[in-house]
Parts: structure tokens; C-alpha cells; sequence
């Protein structure tokens, strides 16, 4: 069966932990762990976590059910790519271009793009619009659903250089050596918070599904599991709350339910806010002013099927439970 | 007070990125939040082709600090030749090479902000297509305030860009706001006159969108082709296809001509922390294009 096209608001708090590692590098602090100047906290791009959301696609990419069904395929692929091997593992429905106006063309051609990528579909992307009359327009930008924004470390950061010997050495002069120093930076403990937003008007557009978003959400549990590298360090998704606007009114009274869902029936902020994450108990019990793993967070989360704002469910994508929405 | 048919929001975020024309490889934000971007966010909460919004002014509660941030881009666009020629042999898809050292990445530098908060004033007007009394100010005040106060969003509103999310709040009275809000960060209340120097007003000029516009129905699409090719039916063939080419490329979707994107540009300046932005203070006619 195909699944019907996202109609709900969501907003998503995403928890994730580095431990010896370096989640991503400044490459203009010579690939130092990103840091924010102005506070010490450590940042990751949302075009990292996006990054690894593709990467999660490219190695497990779902069956397409049928040509007509949307596909899996992602258009931005990193680092050099093998064209040939890429045509071998991939295929796309062919479809014919209408014949007509050069609108209905670039219609059409669009939307396929939107079928066959996933990527395309999920976050969007910029065709060129020709030297037209829209040269230089937002008519060309096709928006995307999911929107990440950078995610911040909840405390500072103190990045580590670690000084490593390479028992291969690279260059013909250092032969003789056998082994040459090399250096990798590291964070030793941070946890880090990004926020999401899904805007179903842009589901539409795209033709984003809920099957879209679950497998998104898969992507984002999973996507360090499967990024590992002696750099990365060990990266744990600690948290994915997912807070998803269902509509205020009686289920019976579907139709109003959907209008409203998809505008949403509460602040994103005051959602978000309502996970708190700080210092455990414990720790400041043993006078750490500094986290060390998470076992000296508390997360907690705020939210119960009593205060949870109406219209609102929040699943807890990390633990497979959900909470809400408030009846009556 | 302001007029009644004046909104304000409070919008504030982590980032934000204004980006000025003139450095758009590698962004640079203008130190305090365009009118356009502004326009945005209001339009990204609420917007029909019965109303528009004007300025009228931006305070700035923080105006956050400097950030340099550089990452991985990349250079190209999806051009929609090749896609026409992918859906016919989905064989000859070329992907975009993105990352470090790939062909399609390169690594972009950017000037953003960080840490801000505004309060956002404009002028609500309705456009000729209104049909009162069906379509009355108040009807869209209500709406407007009414999304504003419970978190109702068309799309997540971003500030200069998506991965720049806003959040935002109803204000009843933008001053007091001001005010307020310097209490609870226990800031002062900025003072003084300071030159922007200019600034990016809109893309388009404001008249453009005070016509109005709503797209065309299917029918009215139909009808128009029609009249189109009766118009041809005499010609010769050869004409006729000429004609058509010409008649794609120029035919309208909407009820309004096609507006090429044209910046505008205001000089900006930030009194006591508000940019006085109304067009029909800050914009005459010679200041407008290139």
C-alpha cells in the first residue's frame, strides 16, 4: 500500500553524544571540533547531520514497492564516486516528458525529481531556472519538509589534540623512519541538542509520505552506527523526541483535525523546551561543574499525558513509546 | 499605539544569516534583520493573496554576535535539461558530487549572527482581490494573532535561512515589548543614532505586491489556450509553432504579471534600536534598482 502524503506537523529534539571523538570538523581551525567562539560550546553543522542522513539511505535503501511508489535514490552523494558502479546499483522509473508548455515540462520534471530522491523530497534543493524571466527567483527552490538546524553542545567543550604515530608513513623520504608522528583532535565528553521541523505544506509539494518521515527518523537513530571511524570516536543517539501535532479537536471531526494539524496546535519552542537537559544530581553531589558521559545528564522530560499541550503526541522515537495526546 | 491595523511579533533564534547581495558566495549577514526577511517570516505564519504585509519597523532586543562558520557546499545546481533527460533514460543519472575534494563540493565561509531577537512591526493591507465584506482587515488581524499566540505556522519560519529556524510570539505593543524584554536580559535599552549604511529593502517593489495576485484556475488556463490557438488557427504551420514557443515562454500563471526580481535597496538606520523600514518613509522612486 502507499502511504499517504505527511499531513502533521512535527517538531523534533535530537540528542546525541560524542565520547573521544570528533563529531565535525572546522576546516577553518584545521578540522579542530567545531566551537563557538563566543560561549565554547562545541556545534555540528545541519548540513553534517543531513550528510549522514543521506549516507544512512545510500547503504540501506528501502525496496521500492512499484515504479509508480516513491524512490530511495540520493542525488547529493559524497566524496568520489565511481559513476559506473553507481549506474549499476541504481534504477529509476523512466517516464516520459510531456509534450506542452514549457511550464507543464518543468512540472513534470521536477516532480520526478522529487519521486526518485529521497533527498530531493526531504530537504529540497535548487533547479536552475535558465535565463528566463525567473533568472535569479525562488521560483527554481524546491523547499523541502525537514528542516535541521545546527546543533549546539548543552555545556563547553574542551577539544583535545592527540598526538598519534603513524606506523605508515607516507612520503618516500620518511621510509627510512617507518614511523611519523600525526595528530587527530578529539572531544572527550559532549552532548549535543539539534532541533527539526517538519512543515507538511511542503509534504505536499513534494510528495513527502509518513513512510518518508519514519524512515527519516530511522535514519537519524541509526546514522552513527553506521558512520564509525577512529576520528568520529563513538557517537550515540541519546534522545529523538518527536513531537507531533495531531489537531485538538473530537477524532470523529477528522477533517478539522488535519486543517489544524497541519498548521500545528502549539509553540515549537515551548515544546522543545519542555525536555530539559542538565547537570544530574549526582554529579554536582560529587562537585563535577563538567560532564564526563551521560551518566552525569539528567534528561528530563517534562512532558506527561496530563500537561502535555492539546492536539499535541509526543513520541519518544529513542525508547519506541509515545505519550499523548491529551483526551478531552 | 500604533494603528489597528498594525501586528507586531517577537522572533528570536540561535542564528541568523541576513545575507547581503553584494557578498552572496560567501554570506555575509547585515548586522540587523532586513525587511525581507522579516516579510518572510510573517509570510511563513500567515499569508493570502487578499492581504499584504509593509514594515513598518524592526526593534532589536539582541542583536547577537558575530559568527564565522564554513562548511561543505556545493557548487551546482540541478539543472532541468538534464532532469528532462534523466526521466527518459534514468540510466544517465549523474549524482552531485558533494564533500571535501569532490567535484561538485567547495567549501563556503559565512558571516552570521548569532543569538538575536526582534520585535517585528508591519502594516497589515488588503489588495484589490479582498471582497469585502467577506474579506475584512479584521478577519485577517484575527487570523494573523490568533497563529501567532498558539505557535500556528504555514512553514517554520527561518531567519535569512532554513537551518536558521525562528520562534516566535504575539506582542500587543511593540514599545512596552522593548522594554520588557530589556528588563528580563537586564540589558539597557539602546540608545543613540547608528548608520546601516544601505540596505536591502525588498526584491521587488512593494506596489508590485499591493495589486495582489492569485493563480489562475484550470479552466481559466484552458480558456486561455484556447484563445491562444484560435487566435493562430489561420497561420501557417511553421508560424504557428513559432508562435506557440512564444505564447509558452510569456504566458501568465497568475492574475499578475511576472515580477522579475529587482532589489531595492533603503538607507538604514537604527534609532534608539528601531529600524524605521515603512516603504513609504524609507522608499522613494530614484532610490529603487540598478
Amino acid at each position: 500500500m502507499s502511504s499517504p502524503i505527511l499531513t502533521n506537523r512535527h517538531d523534533f529534539l535530537l540528542l546525541f553524544e560524542v565520547t573521544n571523538g570528533n563529531p565535525n570538523g572546522d576546516p577553518d581551525a584545521g578540522n579542530l571540533p567545531r566551537i563557538d567562539p563566543n560561549t565554547n560550546r562545541g556545534m555540528v553543522t545541519d548540513v553534517c547531520l543531513k550528510r549522514k542522513v543521506r549516507n544512512f539511505l545510500e547503504l540501506f535503501p528501502p525496496a521500492r514497492e512499484s515504479e509508480a511508489e516513491n524512490g530511495y535514490s540520493v542525488l547529493i552523494k559524497q566524496g568520489a564516486v565511481i559513476e559506473r558502479e553507481q549506474k549499476k546499483a541504481e534504477t529509476h522509473a523512466a517516464q516520459a516528458v510531456p509534450k506542452g508548455s514549457a511550464d507543464q515540462q518543468a512540472e513534470a520534471a521536477k516532480n520526478w525529481l522529487c519521486r526518485e530522491f529521497f533527498d530531493m523530497r526531504t530537504f529540497g534543493g535548487v533547479v536552475s531556472t535558465g535565463d528566463g524571466v525567473l533568472k535569479g527567483s525562488a521560483f527554481g527552490q524546491v523547499r523541502g519538509p525537514v528542516q535541521f538546524t545546527f546543533g549546539q553542545s548543552i555545556h563547553a567543550i574542551t577539544p583535545l589534540e592527540v598526538t598519534i604515530t603513524r606506523c605508515a608513513v607516507t612520503k618516500e623520504d620518511d621510509a627510512k623512519k617507518e614511523r611519523t608522528m600525526g595528530n587527530k583532535h578529539i572531544v572527550p565528553y559532549a552532548l549535543y541538542a539539534a532541533k527539526g521541523y517538519v512543515s507538511p505544506a511542503f509534504a505536499e509539494r513534494t510528495g513527502f509520505t509518513e513512510a518518508d518521515l519514519d524512515l527519516l527518523f530511522q535514519a537519524l537513530l541509526h546514522m552513527f552506527e553506521h558512520d564509525r571511524s577512529a576520528a568520529r570516536g563513538e557517537m550515540v543517539v541519546r534522545g529523538l523526541y518527536d513531537f507531533e501535532h495531531v489537531g485538538t479537536q473530537h477524532p470523529n471531526n477528522a477533517e478539522q483535525n488535519k486543517r489544524e494539524a497541519r498548521l500545528g496546535c502549539a509553540h515549537a519552542h515551548v515544546l522543545l523546551e519542555g525536555v530539559k537537559v542538565a547537570l544530574s544530581d549526582d554529579a554536582r553531589a560529587a562537585g563535577k561543574t563538567f560532564p564526563e558521559s551521560f551518566a552525569d545528564y539528567a534528561v528530563t522530560n517534562t512532558w506527561t499525558a496530563e500537561n502535555l499541550p492539546r492536539g499535541i503526541k509526543l513520541d519518544l522515537r529513542h525508547a519506541g513509546s509515545a505519550i499523548g495526546p491529551r483526551q478531552g | 499605539m500604533n494603528p489597528p491595523n498594525f501586528v507586531t511579533l517577537r522572533v528570536w533564534g540561535d542564528f541568523a544569516c541576513f545575507t547581503r547581495p553584494e557578498m552572496k558566495v560567501e554570506r555575509v549577514s547585515y548586522p540587523v534583520m532586513t525587511p525581507s526577511a522579516a516579510r518572510g517570516i510573517l509570510e511563513a505564519i500567515f499569508w493570502e493573496p487578499q492581504m499584504y504585509y509593509l514594515i513598518d519597523s524592526i526593534r532589536v532586543v539582541k542583536r547577537g554576535r558575530w559568527i564565522s562558520i564554513r562548511r561543505n557546499e556545493v557548487t551546482k545546481v540541478i539543472s532541468l535539461d538534464s532532469a528532462k533527460t534523466w526521466m527518459r533514460s534514468p540510466e544517465k543519472v549523474s549524482p552531485i558530487q558533494a564533500g571535501g575534494g569532490a567535484a561538485d563540493g567547495t567549501q563556503r565561509n559565512m558571516l552570521a549572527l548569532q543569538d538575536v531577537e526582534y520585535l517585528i512591526t508591519a502594516e497589515v493591507r488588503l489588495t484589490p482581490l479582498a471582497q469585502p465584506p467577506r474579506d475584512n482587515l479584521g478577519k485577517y488581524l484575527r487570523e494573523i494573532e490568533g497563529r501567532a499566540r498558539a505557535g500556528k505556522c504555514f512553514h517554520r519560519p527561518g531567519l535569512g535561512m532554513r537551518e536558521f529556524a525562528a520562534d516566535f510570539e504575539w506582542e500587543p505593543d511593540p514599545d512596552a515589548a522593548l522594554t520588557r524584554r530589556a528588563t528580563e536580559l537586564s540589558q539597557p535599552l539602546m540608545r543613540g543614532e547608528e548608520p546601516l549604511g544601505l540596505m536591502l529593502y525588498d526584491v521587488f517593489d512593494p506596489e508590485g505586491r499591493a495589486a495582489g495576485f492569485r493563480w489562475l484556475r484550470d479552466d481559466e488556463l484552458d480558456a486561455q489556450v484556447a484563445d491562444f490557438e484560435q487566435s493562430i488557427a489561420g497561420v501557417k504551420k511553421g508560424e504557428q509553432t513559432k508562435r506557440r514557443k512564444e505564447f509558452a515562454a510569456n504566458r501568465l500563471r497568475s492574475t499578475a504579471a511576472p515580477l522579475k526580481p529587482q532589489p531595492l535597496f533603503f538607507d538604514a538606520r537604527l534609532r534608539d534600536g528601531r529600524l524605521d523600514c515603512h516603504p513609504e518613509r524609507v522608499l522613494t522612486r530614484n532610490t529603487g534598482g540598478n
